[in-house]
C-alpha cells in the first residue's frame, strides 16, 4: 500500500459529493463530531499496518513512505491525523474541548505527539491551506485582473509555499528546530489569510477548510511544550533534502530562515522579487499539475 | 484620572457587570460575559448586549451634534469601543456598525435626510452600510449593483453581500453604479428605508456563517427592480465613490478600537495570577505584548483625534492605523497565545473561553472596512509626497498639538475638509525630528538615544520610499514599507504622547521614568529592522531592564484589575 493507494480511495477532497471530502469533514467539525465515513475507511485501509515493519508482516519500509501516507490524512483533517495516525493517543475521559480539533477531547495528559515527527505532519494542512489561497487567486477578479495577477499575492504566496519547503526541510532534532517549525507554520498560514481576505473566515464554500486547519493547527501546536532555544542556523536543515531542492527554492528557504532568526537576509531587495516570482510560479505550476507541493511532488486527485 | 471624560467609559464598564462574579466557578447570573460565551456557540445575535448599550446610550455617538447625537469627540468614542471590545468584540461591532452606516450621511446628506437618520440612530435603529458586492469586495469602482433612472426616481438591481446588520437595519446606504463606464465618478451614494422598499422588489440574504464574530448579523441584500424616490439620492450623482471613501476614513481610523479591546482581553487573562506566570521567559513575553499594545494605543488614540486636529491628512491616518492597529494586536495575540499553551484554545478555559474567542474575533478585523492590503495599498499611491516630506520633517504644529492633547475637547470635526489625498502627508510622522528634540524627550538620555534612532530609522524609510515609482499594482516590496511606515507612525505617536505628557503623570507606574514609552519603542525596533531589512538589534542591557520593571508592573497592574495601558482604565 501507498499513499497513492491512500490517497485514490480518499478521492478529490474538493468534490462536494464525497463522502469523505472537504464538505463532509467540514461538516463533521461543525458538528463537533469525528468524520464517520473517513475513520470507516481508515480502517479499511489498515492503516495500523503501515507502522509494523515488512519483516513482521506489516507495510512499513521506511520514514520518508510512512510520512507520505500520514500527510495524506493531515491533509485532509489532522484530527484524522491524531485519532488514527499513531501520532498521539485519544482520550476520551475528561477532557477539554478546543476550539480547534473538534469532536476530540483533549486529556489534560497531553497526547504523545510526537515531537520529531510532528512539524513534518503539518505540511500536510499548509499543504491545503496553500492550495486554497492558489484556488482563490485564479477564481476571483478584482480591479479587472485575476487576484493572481497582483503582485503583492503572488509574492505572498512564494514566501507561504519557501514556509512550507523550508518546514518539508527541516533536521526534525536540530535545537530549537520544532519551535521555529510551529512559528512557520504559523506565520504561513496568516500569509494566505491575508491573500484569502473575507472568504478566510467563511464556514461555507470553496474556502471553507481553511479555517477550520487553521483552528486544528493551531490547537496541535499548543498541545506541545513550549521550549525557549535559540536555533543554529547552519543546523536547520538535512543536507539529503536541501540538496534537492533547485536553487530558488533553497535560497528563498534560506531568505525566510535568516529573516526569522532576525539575522541579515541572504538577499537583495531585487533578488528577493526574483525568487518570490519563481516561487510563485512554481507553486502554480503544482496547483494547476495538482501536484504536492512538498519536495515529493506527487500527483493526487482533484 | 485626572481627565474630565474619563467618566463615560467607567459609567460603561460598570454597566456591563462584574467579571470576576460573573466568570466565578458556580455563577448563576446571566450577565454580559455569559452572554458572551453563549451567543458565540449558538450564534445569536447580542440582543441582549446591544440593549444594555442602548441603555447606556452608545448609539447616541454615531450621530454628530448638530443632529442632537453625542459625537463631538472621536477620542471618547474610540475609548467606549474599546471598554466594550475588551470584553465582547463581536458585540461592540454590532452595535457600532450604525456609525459606519451612517457616516455617508453626515458626508453628503441634505438637512431633511439627515434628520430623517439621526431621529432613527437616536431611537436605537440599526444602520447598515451596503458596499461590498460577492465578487468585487473592497473594488468599489468595479461593482456591479445598477441604480438606473426610473420614473422620476432610481430602481436598483443586483446583491450587496456581505452586509454587517444585512437583516435588522431600518436604514440602508448603498453604493450603486449610475453611469456604465468604471471609474471614480460612475456610483452613487444612496439612502434607503427598508420599510419604505416595494414588496417583492429584494429579497434578504441568509446569514453568513464566519470563522470569527459568529454573532454578527452578517448577510445581505438582492434587489430585483427596487424603486426608490429621486430624495434617496445622497450628495451629487457620481459621487458615491468619494463619499463611501471619506466615510472609511473615518470607520477605518475608529475601528482600531477593535483591536486594542482584543489585546487587552488577551493581555488580562494571561497576565492574571496563575501557574502559567512561573514559565522560564513568561514576564518578558507579557512585557513585550503590553509594550507593542501601549504602541498600538497611542497610535490609535493620536488617530482618532487627528480626526477633529488633523482632518485633512485621514487618507493617509486612517490608513496606516487600519493596518497598524490590528496588525500589532495579531501579534499580541499570537505570543500569548503560544504562552498560554492548550488553555488558549479551550472552550471552558479562563473567562468561560475568552481567549479562543477574541482570538477568532479579531483574525476579521485585519479584513472589514478594508483589509490591510488595501489599505498599505492606498499608502503607496501617496508615497511621493509622504516620502518628500517624512524627510523635510514640515507639519502642522497646531493640528498635531491637538492630536496629541489626550483627555481636551477637541474642535468640532468639519467634514468638508476631509480630502481623498493628503495635501500636507502626516504631520505625525513628519513631526518627528521636533519631538525627538523636545525637551521632555531630551531630559532622559535613554529615551532620547531611542528617538533619535526611530528618527534615524524615519530618514532611511523616506528614502527607500522616494524609490517606488508609481504603479497601479505596487510591487510586494513597497508594501513592506508600508508597514514599516505604519511603525514608525506609531513609535512617533508614542513620542508625541509623552511630550505631551509625560511629567503630570510621573506618579503612576507606567510613567515612571518613560517606562512605557521606552518599552513601545523597544518593542517596535525589531519587526522594524525587519521590514527594513536589517538585523534584528540584540537586546541591550537596558532593553531587558526595562522589560524587566514592565512585566511586574503589568503583573501587578492585572491581578487587582488596574489599567494595563498607559491610556487605559481599570476593569
Amino acid at each position: 500500500m501507498s499513499a497513492d493507494k491512500l490517497d485514490e480511495m480518499f478521492g478529490d477532497p474538493w468534490d462536494d459529493g464525497n463522502p469523505v471530502g472537504y464538505a463532509a469533514l467540514l461538516e463533521a467539525d461543525e458538528r463537533a463530531e469525528l468524520p464517520t465515513d473517513a475513520a470507516r475507511l481508515l480502517e479499511d485501509y489498515d492503516l495500523g499496518a503501515e507502522f509494523v515493519p515488512a519483516e513482521r508482516g506489516g507495510r512499513f519500509v521506511g520514514v520518508d513512505e510512512l510520512t507520505a501516507i500520514l500527510r495524506t490524512i493531515w491533509r485532509r483533517d489532522p484530527r484524522l491525523g491524531i485519532a488514527y495516525g499513531h501520532a498521539g493517543s485519544r482520550d476520551t475521559g475528561t477532557g477539554r474541548r478546543l476550539s480547534g480539533l473538534r469532536g476530540l477531547e483533549i486529556g489534560d495528559a497531553e497526547p504523545a505527539l510526537d515531537a520529531v515527527f510532528l512539524p513534518s505532519l503539518l505540511v500536510g494542512p499548509l499543504d491545503t491551506a496553500l492550495r486554497t489561497g492558489l484556488a482563490n487567486s485564479f477564481d476571483r477578479r478584482l480591479y479587472g485582473a485575476t487576484v493572481a495577477d497582483i503582485p503583492f499575492v503572488r509574492a505572498t504566496i512564494a514566501r507561504a509555499y519557501a514556509d512550507l519547503l523550508a518546514i518539508d526541510a527541516l533536521a526534525p532534532e536540530a535545537p530549537g528546530a520544532e519551535r521555529l517549525a510551529y512559528r512557520m507554520l504559523l506565520e504561513a498560514f496568516s500569509c494566505i489569510r491575508e491573500v484569502l481576505g473575507a472568504r478566510a473566515l467563511l464556514r461555507s464554500g470553496p474556502t471553507a477548510i481553511f479555517q477550520k486547519l487553521a483552528r486544528d493547527v493551531a490547537a496541535v501546536i499548543s498541545l506541545r511544550p513550549r521550549k525557549h532555544v535559540d536555533p543554529e542556523i547552519r543546523e536547520l536543515l538535512r543536507p539529503e533534502h536541501a540538496a534537492k531542492l533547485a536553487e530558488p527554492e533553497l535560497l528563498a528557504v534560506r531568505d525566510r530562515l535568516t529573516r526569522r532568526l532576525g539575522e541579515a537576509p541572504v538577499l537583495t531587495p531585487a533578488e528577493r522579487e526574483d525568487v518570490d516570482q519563481q516561487l510563485f510560479d512554481t507553486a502554480a505550476a503544482r496547483y494547476h499539475d495538482r501536484r504536492l507541493f512538498d519536495s515529493t511532488a506527487r500527483r493526487i486527485p482533484g | 484620572m485626572n481627565r474630565v471624560s474619563a467618566a463615560p467609559e467607567a459609567v460603561l464598564d460598570a454597566a456591563l457587570g462584574d467579571r470576576a462574579q460573573a466568570t466565578a466557578a458556580g455563577a448563576t447570573t446571566m450577565t454580559t460575559w455569559r452572554w458572551s460565551a453563549d451567543g458565540d456557540r449558538a450564534e445569536a445575535y447580542p440582543s441582549e448586549y446591544s440593549a444594555r448599550l442602548d441603555a447606556f446610550g452608545l448609539h447616541r455617538y454615531y450621530a454628530p451634534p448638530e443632529w442632537g447625537g453625542a459625537s463631538d469627540d472621536h477620542e471618547v468614542m474610540l475609548r467606549l469601543w474599546r471598554t466594550v471590545a475588551r470584553r465582547d468584540l463581536a458585540a461592540t461591532v454590532a452595535h457600532g456598525k450604525t456609525y459606519l452606516g451612517t457616516a455617508p450621511v453626515w458626508i453628503a446628506a441634505q438637512p431633511e435626510q439627515a434628520a430623517t437618520v439621526a431621529a432613527a440612530v437616536l431611537s436605537g435603529a440599526p444602520v447598515g452600510c451596503a458596499l461590498s458586492e460577492p465578487e468585487h469586495g473592497a473594488d468599489l469602482v468595479n461593482g456591479s449593483v445598477t441604480a438606473t433612472a426610473h420614473d422620476g426616481g432610481f430602481r436598483l438591481d443586483g446583491v450587496k453581500w456581505p452586509i454587517n446588520n444585512g437583516t435588522r437595519s431600518t436604514h440602508l446606504t448603498v453604493l450603486a453604479r449610475t453611469a456604465d463606464a468604471s471609474t471614480a465618478r460612475s456610483h452613487s451614494m444612496f439612502l434607503i428605508e427598508r420599510a419604505a422598499l416595494p414588496p417583492g422588489s429584494w429579497r434578504q440574504l441568509p446569514k453568513v456563517h464566519t470563522h470569527g464574530l459568529r454573532t454578527l448579523d452578517l448577510s445581505g441584500i438582492e434587489f430585483s427592480g427596487a424603486r426608490i424616490p429621486a430624495s434617496a439620492l445622497l450628495g451629487a450623482e457620481g459621487t458615491g465613490i468619494e463619499i463611501a471613501l471619506k466615510s472609511l476614513q473615518l470607520t477605518r481610523t475608529m475601528c482600531a478600537a477593535m483591536s486594542l479591546g482584543a489585546a487587552e482581553h488577551a493581555l488580562r487573562l494571561v497576565a492574571e495570577p496563575g501557574p502559567r506566570l512561573d514559565e522560564p521567559g513568561a514576564g518578558h513575553v507579557v512585557a513585550r505584548c503590553a509594550a507593542l499594545l501601549a504602541a498600538a494605543e497611542a497610535a490609535t488614540l493620536v488617530g482618532a483625534r487627528s480626526v477633529h486636529g488633523l482632518t485633512g491628512e485621514l487618507s493617509v491616518t486612517s490608513a496606516v492605523v487600519k493596518s497598524v492597529a490590528p496588525a500589532l494586536a495579531d501579534r499580541v495575540i499570537r505570543e500569548l497565545a503560544e504562552l498560554l499553551g492548550p488553555q488558549a484554545w479551550s472552550m471552558d478555559g479562563p473567562g468561560l473561553g475568552a481567549f479562543q474567542k477574541l482570538a477568532r474575533d479579531h483574525d476579521v478585523v485585519s479584513v472589514f472596512d478594508g483589509s490591510t492590503p488595501v489599505n498599505r495599498a492606498s499608502l503607496i499611491g501617496q508615497f511621493p509626497r509622504l516620502a518628500r516630506r517624512l524627510a523635510s520633517g514640515e507639519h502642522d504644529d497646531d493640528g498635531l498639538a491637538e492630536a496629541a492633547a489626550i483627555g481636551a475637547p477637541p474642535r468640532r470635526l468639519d467634514r468638508a475638509l476631509l480630502s481623498l489625498a493628503s495635501r500636507t502627508g502626516c504631520s505625525v510622522l513628519q513631526g518627528l525630528a521636533d519631538v525627538a528634540a523636545s525637551d521632555p524627550v531630551r531630559a532622559d538620555p535613554g529615551l532620547a538615544r531611542q528617538a533619535a534612532g526611530l528618527h534615524a530609522a524615519a530618514l532611511q524609510l523616506s528614502a527607500l520610499m522616494s524609490q517606488v515609482r508609481p504603479a497601479p499594482r505596487p510591487p510586494m516590496a513597497a508594501y513592506e514599507l508600508a508597514a514599516a511606515y505604519e511603525l514608525c507612525f506609531a513609535g512617533a505617536a508614542c513620542l508625541h504622547l509623552w511630550s505631551a505628557r509625560g511629567s503630570s503623570r510621573v506618579g503612576e507606574p507606567l510613567w515612571q521614568d518613560g517606562l512605557w514609552v521606552r518599552a513601545a519603542l523597544y518593542a517596535l525596533s525589531g519587526p522594524l529592522a525587519e521590514l527594513l531589512g536589517e538585523p534584528r538589534p540584540a537586546p541591550s542591557p537596558d532593553e531587558r531592564r526595562i522589560f524587566g520593571r514592565l512585566s511586574t508592573v503589568i503583573l501587578a497592574a492585572a491581578a487587582d484589575s488596574g489599567p494595563v495601558t498607559p491610556f487605559g482604565t481599570a476593569l
